[in-house]
This record gives structure tokens, C-alpha cells and sequence, in this order.
């Protein structure tokens, strides 16, 4: 479980966040929406423990920048970062050994096999392009088999297959059981995975739905967040056309 | 020129602002200007106190050859990459709107002028020095920094133009590159010429280094030439050198013009470039590790083959060395500190072989200062500050100092392993004492300790500042302050008891001040990792 309690993040006098709470739970998948400099990736990165902040933040009852709770997230960030000089096989034994996976080599090969890395063994971190650093990424983050992931715009990049193995994997460790917490702006590409909305603007949570509620009020994502963000369903776009 | 000078206006006016918006930031360059102005002011008082003076000869064939290094590697790596005076956002909004190229041109000129001239002040942290030993005013100082400044600025002009003329044909590239390497050919012939005429002394090179042949060398030697007239008082010549100067470089630009008005692609790919290592320095990685991206890497033998935990940074780390240089804590740097060594140490040994007796001790000495102050430089960028800005050191699951401590154990063995090498070759040379060469190595090796510390300091309290320079020179300021207890304590012990006691002894308090003043920083920073936050 994900626990975060008045998170507030500033940069001089720019609150980046502020006095952010919420909670994600066990086997659900929460997206963190808004609009570009909404603060999402801030709030990720603190959470992750990337960043100094005011509030309290919880990984499985830790406090997120404890050894206990860093056993059991993993990050998935905005920019991938592979070691240059590090073989894609290499990163993964570098965080299997970091992380103490016992049994890093056959869960490595299966990651590797599933995000179409397996042929790309031998290359090196900075022969990568951007949509395979981003596999990579995703790979290594998920190699110690977190108990909560933190996904930062993780679908920026990938290609098709790509996308649609990330799904289905988002699928299958929610199933089992992982919170997961998704942080983008492309509403379309969580539509069909979300359990939970948080959605961000100027810094604060200005609203937190479940796919339940806005369910039963006969709206969809895209509309809810539009009402949310800019006092219209429609978006910006459609009310412009209608004051023309 | 009206969009043009209020982009250079504004742009100065936002890095003012911006600065003053950094307090740390702003205190660092001030401290780093009293620096300079300092290191000029205390160099003309101390000229003129100064009994002894050094050879003019010396400084003439040092400032040659860093004016002929200068030039020669910019117009190699111009050649290959092309030049350029431009960011991305110049090649985003000026070279796609209306404004004439031309003017865009002389916008670059003036942006890339100013940058150069910042680049080499670092000149400015010797000039006590070469004033002190060669009795040269301040002003000769200054000619001396201006014409470096002027040679670098003018192999920038002429990589582009070169560049655009070659058009990346590889004939043309060939002949171009066959030029530029006449430039040290030639230099190496007048030495040549001189050692056939006095054979291998060092008189005779020296001579012929300062002679007036070399100053026919284009750019390199006029600028040379003219500075040591101005210091001679000869203005004369001095004019008519950088007559000759200001003509090669207007008719640089003017055949630049000329010959190719549509210079934005020649520069885009360089542009492009230099942006991919700015936002990898942004991102904390180096320069030079930015450049590792273009360099081909054989992959032979793979794995890490260790490291549990926190070790695995350690391991991490060994083969990222190997990939780079072969093998683990030897490599080009170990080589390059050694040759520097030894040809400075045989060239001192054999300037005051007549005057005074050089002891085996006294050189192993001056290695272990060229050899502290090359293994500083190796340092600034260690691949611990390079972990400080990818995420894996801050989410790995391990107490931050056994992270830290891991994380920096290269870069403290690295020094010891090239002392050990360095100090068994020069004591085999000059045929020391094995027991000073030990103390020697220790010195070098506890100095880099304290070198890492400095930099985890600085993380501790700036976090990452982007102006490499600036961080050398405030590495170098506190370094001074931290190591200086133990040397005047190992001084001491070197002027009061040197005959009485073994020399080797000499070097104890240096070490052991070094080792713990290093190991109390790593204690004071111990939760660096907790409280960093990873630059974004």
C-alpha cells in the first residue's frame, strides 16, 4: 500500500506540490492526471525519494526513504538513465545483485523475453534508442518483484508491442496483488487500466474519483477530467467551437 | 540588428538576474574573481621581490606548445565534427527566421568570443607563478592570457571554415587533415634542424623553441611571436605579426562568407552535438563521458562477476573501467601521469645538474606535486558524482553510507594503484630511496582521498553546479584549505629535521592528515544520499 500525507514540495516560492494526500491500496491501479506542469512527476519522484519534501509518504507502512521501503517499490522514470557503459544483461545483474534477487538470472531472461529485449542482450546502455532504453528501464524496475510501482509517463516512447505488454502487465501484478501508481498526461492510454484517479492541478489534488464513481455518474475519464480541470466536459477544444 | 542585439541584451541581462536569484552560485564566482585578481596582484609583487629568474626560454616553448596543442586539436576535432558558435535555440528560432545569416554569423562570432575568453581564464591561476619564476609584469600576463584567447578563438573560425570547405569529402578532409599536421610537423623540424646543428641538449631545443623560425608558424607562432616582442618591448614586430594575425583571420571569415552563405547545415550537426553533451552534463554525466556515447566500445567480456548489495556499485564500476580502459585502475591516465613525470623531473634534474645537487628525494617530491595536481584533475569527474544523477544510488535498498562508501572506493584505490606504479618507476630511474617512494605513493593516495571528499563536500552543500570550471577552481580552493595543515607539518619536519631524520618520515604527517581529515568528511556526510535530491 501507497500512503501519501500532505506531501508539499517547493522550488523557491513555486509550490510544485502542495499538501498532496491520498492512498492507493493492494491490486489497485491509480493514475496521477493533470495538466503539464500539474506537478505529477514531482509528486512521483518524491514518492520514489529522488527529492526532499514536507509530509509524510508510506511504502508498504515504511516511510519511503527507509531500506524497507525501498525493498519494495519499484520506479519506472520519465527519462530512462541505462548505464552507458553497461551491457543491457549487465543492468540486469547490477540490480539483480543490488536489490539481492536471489534468482535474478531466469526472472531477468523472462522480463527480457516478454519486452522483446532478448536479442539485445549484448548491447550496450548507450547503443539504445529512447523506446528500448524505456524497456530496459521498465525491466530493471521490475526485477526485484515490487510489491509497489511507480510508473512516471511510462508509455512515452514504447512502441505498439511495447505498449500493449506494459498493459498486460500492469494487468497481471495488479492481479497480483501490487499497487500500482501511474503518473501521465495521455488520458486515452489508462483508460482501460484505471482503478482510482487522482487528478492534479497547480500543484494540488483538485479531485480523487474511483472508476466506479465516475462510472454511475455517466461519464468517462476524458469528461471527468475536463469538468474537473476546466469546468467544461468537453475540453477546451469543443468550447471554443461553441462559442464560435 | 535589432532582434539580434536585443536577444544578446536580454541574454545577458537573465544571467545576471538568474544569478543573483543564486547566492551560492553568485559567492562562488566572486570568490572565484578575488581568485584571479588575487593570483595577479600577489604575481607583480612577488616579480619583482623575486632573487632568482628562471630561463624566458622555457616560458616561450611552453606557450608555443600550448598554442600549437590548442590549435591544432580544435581544427582535428573541427574537421571531423565541424564547428559551431551556436545553441539549439539558435538553430531553432534564428536560423529559421528572416534575419540575414550573415548577421547571425557575427551574433555567433561575439556569443563564441565571450565564452572563449571565459574558458581561458583557468590561465589566470598560473600567472603568479610564471610571474614569479620569469619576472613579467602583469600586463605581460595579460598579453600572454589575450593570445591564448585569440588562437583558440581563431582555430573555432577556421574549424568552420575548414569544414565547409572539406564538405565531409573524404579526399578533401585527407588533405585538409595533412595541413594541420604540418603545423607540429613543422615545429618538430626546427627541432630537428637544431639537434642535427648542437646535437641533444637541452640549450639547443630550448633555443631553437624561442627562436624566431618558429614564430613563422601560422597563427600559433605569430601569436607567440607577438607576445614575447610586446614583453621585449619590441612593438614593431609585435605590430607587424598581429597585422599579419588580423589579416589570416578576416580573410578566414571572409572566405567563409564567401564561399558557402548557407553555413546552417555545416554547423547543425555540431550544434546538435554540443547540445546532446550539454543536456548529458545537465544530467550529470561529464563531457568526456558524453563523448564516451560516440566512442566504440568492444564488448568482449561481460558480467559483473560480484557485489551483493551495496558492493555491486563497486563492482559496477570496476568493469566500467575495463570497458574504458582495458584494464581495472590502470589505464591512459596512469601513463599520461607518469610520462609528465618523467620528462619534467629529467628536465629539472638536468637544468640544475651543474648548479646544485638534485636529489633523488627532491625529484620523487616534484613527482608526487605534477602527479597530485594531474590525479586532481582525474578526479573532478570520478564515476562517483556520476552516480549521484541516474536514480539506482538513491533507490537501492542499502544504508546510504555503504552506498557512499562503495560508490567512492574507485576513485580512492585508483590514486594508490597509480602512486604504487609511479613512484616504483621513478625511484627505479633516479635511484631513491624505496622507502620515500612508499611514503610518495601513500601521500598520492591519501591526497586523492582527500580529493573525493572535497567533491562529496561539495555535494553535500552546492549539490550539482553545471560550470565545470567553476567546480575545478572551488575543488582546488577548498582542497588548498584541507590538505595545508598537513603539509606545513610535513614542511616543517622537511626544513628542521631533514639530515637528522630519513626523508620517508617527512611525508607521515601529510598522510595521516589526509587520511582522517577524508575519512571525518566522509563521517560528516554520511546521509549525502538521504538528503540529495537527484537532479532533475
Amino acid at each position: 500500500m501507497l500512503e501519501v500525507s500532505h506531501l508539499t514540495k517547493q522550488y523557491k516560492k513555486l509550490k510544485a506540490n502542495d499538501d498532496i494526500s491520498f492512498t492507493v491500496y493492494p491490486g489497485e491501479i491509480a493514475v496521477l492526471i493533470g495538466p503539464n506542469g500539474a506537478g505529477k512527476s514531482t509528486a512521483i519522484k518524491c514518492i520514489a525519494g529522488l527529492l526532499r519534501f514536507h509530509g509524510n509518504i508510506t511504502v508498504c507502512g515504511n516511510p519511503n526513504k527507509s531500506t524497507e521501503a525501498k525493498k519494495c517499490f519499484g520506479y519506472i522514470p520519465e527519462l530512462p538513465a541505462p548505464i552507458e557503459m553497461l551491457t543491457v544483461e549487465e543492468h540486469m545483474e547490477f540490480i539483480g545483485r543490488a536489490y539481492r534477487v536471489e534468482n535474478w538470472k531466469e526472472k531477468s531472461d523472462h522480463l527480457l523475453e516478454r519486452l522483446e529485449l532478448s536479442d539485445k542482450r549484448q548491447k550496450l546502455g548507450k547503443e539504445l534508442s529512447k523506446g528500448m532504453q524505456q524497456k530496459l528501464s521498465i525491466a530493471c524496475a521490475l526485477l526485484p518483484s515490487p510489491k509497489v510501482i511507480l510508473l512516471d509517463e511510462p508509455l512515452i516512447g514504447l512502441d505498439p508491442h511495447a505498449i500493449k505488454e506494459l498493459k498486460m502487465m500492469m494487468q497481471e501484478l495488479k492481479q497480483a496483488g501490487c499497487t500500482i501508481l501511474v503518473s501521465t498526461h495521455m488520458l486515452d492510454s489508462v483508460s482501460e487500466l484505471w482503478d482510482r484517479a487522482l487528478i492534479m492541478m497547480n500543484g494540488k489534488i483538485a479531485a480523487i474519483r474511483t472508476r466506479k464513481e465516475v462510472e454511475e455518474s455517466g461519464e468517462n475519464l476524458e469528461e471527468t477530467f475536463f469538468q474537473i480541470t476546466e469546468g467544461n466536459p468537453q475540453g477546451p477544444q469543443e468550447d471554443e467551437e461553441e462559442k464560435a | 540588428m535589432n532582434a539580434i542585439g536585443y536577444l544578446m541584451r536580454k541574454e545577458i541581462k537573465n544571467g545576471f538576474k538568474e544569478l543573483l536569484h543564486k547566492p551560492a552560485k553568485l559567492v562562488l564566482y566572486i570568490v572565484v574573481t578575488a581568485f584571479f585578481v588575487v593570483m595577479l596582484i600577489e604575481g607583480a609583487f612577488s616579480a619583482s621581490a623575486r632573487q632568482y629568474e628562471m630561463d624566458i626560454r622555457y616560458l616561450q616553448a611552453g606557450y608555443l606548445a600550448l598554442l600549437i596543442f590548442f590549435l591544432c586539436s580544435n581544427l582535428y576535432a573541427g574537421l571531423q565534427r565541424g564547428a559551431t558558435f551556436f545553441s539549439m535555440s539558435d538553430v531553432n528560432y534564428l536560423f529559421v527566421s528572416p534575419l540575414s545569416s550573415k548577421r547571425i554569423l557575427i551574433y555567433g562570432l561575439i556569443k563564441q568570443m565571450g565564452s572563449t575568453i571565459i574558458a581561458m581564464l583557468f590561465m589566470v591561476c598560473y600567472s603568479a607563478t610564471l610571474m614569479q619564476n620569469f619576472s613579467i609584469s602583469t600586463a605581460d600576463m595579460l598579453a600572454m592570457i589575450f593570445g591564448v584567447i585569440l588562437v583558440a578563438f581563431s582555430a573555432q573560425v577556421l574549424s568552420l571554415l575548414l569544414y565547409s570547405v572539406t564538405n565531409q569529402d573524404d579526399r578533401k578532409v585527407q588533405i585538409a587533415r595533412g595541413i594541420i599536421t604540418m603545423i607540429p610537423v613543422c615545429a618538430a623540424l626546427v627541432l630537428l634542424f637544431a639537434y642535427w646543428q648542437s646535437g641533444l641538449s637541452l640549450d639547443a631545443m630550448l633555443t631553437a623553441m624561442a627562436g624566431p623560425q618558429m614564430e613563422w608558424i601560422p597563427i600559433a607562432g605569430w601569436i607567440k611571436g607577438a607576445v614575447f616582442a610586446l614583453i621585449g618591448k619590441n612593438f614593431f614586430y609585435a605590430m607587424i605579426l598581429i597585422g599579419i594575425f588580423v589579416l589570416a583571420l578576416l580573410g578566414i571569415v571572409i572566405a567563409f562568407i564567401k564561399s558557402d552563405a548557407d553555413y546552417y547545415e555545416d554547423v547543425l550537426d555540431m550544434t546538435e552535438h554540443n547540445y546532446a553533451i550539454q543536456r548529458a552534463a545537465k544530467s550529470g554525466r561529464t563531457s568526456a563521458n558524453a563523448a564516451l556515447r560516440s566512442r566504440k566500445i568492444r564488448v568482449n567480456k561481460t558480467g559483473l562477476n560480484g557485489g551483493w548489495g551495496a558492493s555491486t556499485f563497486f563492482y559496477k564500476h570496476v568493469l566500467e573501467m575495463c570497458r574504458k580502459d582495458r584494464l581495472p585502475f590502470v589505464g591512459k591516465s596512469t601513463v599520461a601521469c607518469l610520462a609528465i613525470c618523467l620528462i619534467v623531473s629529467k628536465i629539472i634534474e638536468t637544468n640544475f645538474a651543474g648548479e646544485e645537487d638534485m636529489s633523488s628525494g627532491m625529484l620523487m617530491m616534484i613527482c608526487l606535486i605534477i602527479a597530485g595536481y594531474v590525479e586532481y584533475f582525474m578526479q573532478v569527474s570520478g564515476p562517483w558524482t556520476l552516480e549521484l544523477v541516474k536514480p539506482y544510488i538513491y533507490l537501492v535498498p542499502e544504508k546510504p553510507l555503504k552506498k557512499l562508501l562503495w560508490a567512492v572506493l574507485t576513485s580512492i584505490i585508483k590514486p594508490f594503484v597509480d602512486g604504487v606504479i609511479l613512484f616504483t618507476v621513478v625511484c627505479a630511474v633516479f635511484r631513491g630511496n624505496p622507502l620515500t617512494a612508499v611514503s610518495c605513493a601513500l601521500c598520492l593516495g591519501t591526497l586523492g582521498m582527500a580529493f573525493i571528499s572535497v567533491s562529496v563536500l561539495s555535494e553535500r552543500l552546492f549539490g550539482r553546479v553545471q560550470n565545470k570550471g567553476l567546480i575545478v577552481i572551488f575543488y582546488l580552493l577548498v582542497l588548498m584549505v584541507i590538505v595545508l595543515p598537513g603539509v606545513i607539518a610535513s614542511a616543517y619536519l622537511t626544513s628542521q629535521f631533514l639530515p637528522k631524520i630519513p626523508g620517508w618520515v617527512c611525508g607521515l604527517p601529510a598522510i595521516f592528515w589526509n587520511a582522517l581529515v577524508s575519512i571525518g568528511i566522509f563521517a560528516a556526510c554520511r546521509n549525502i544520499l538521504e538528503n540529495t535530491e537527484m537532479e532533475l
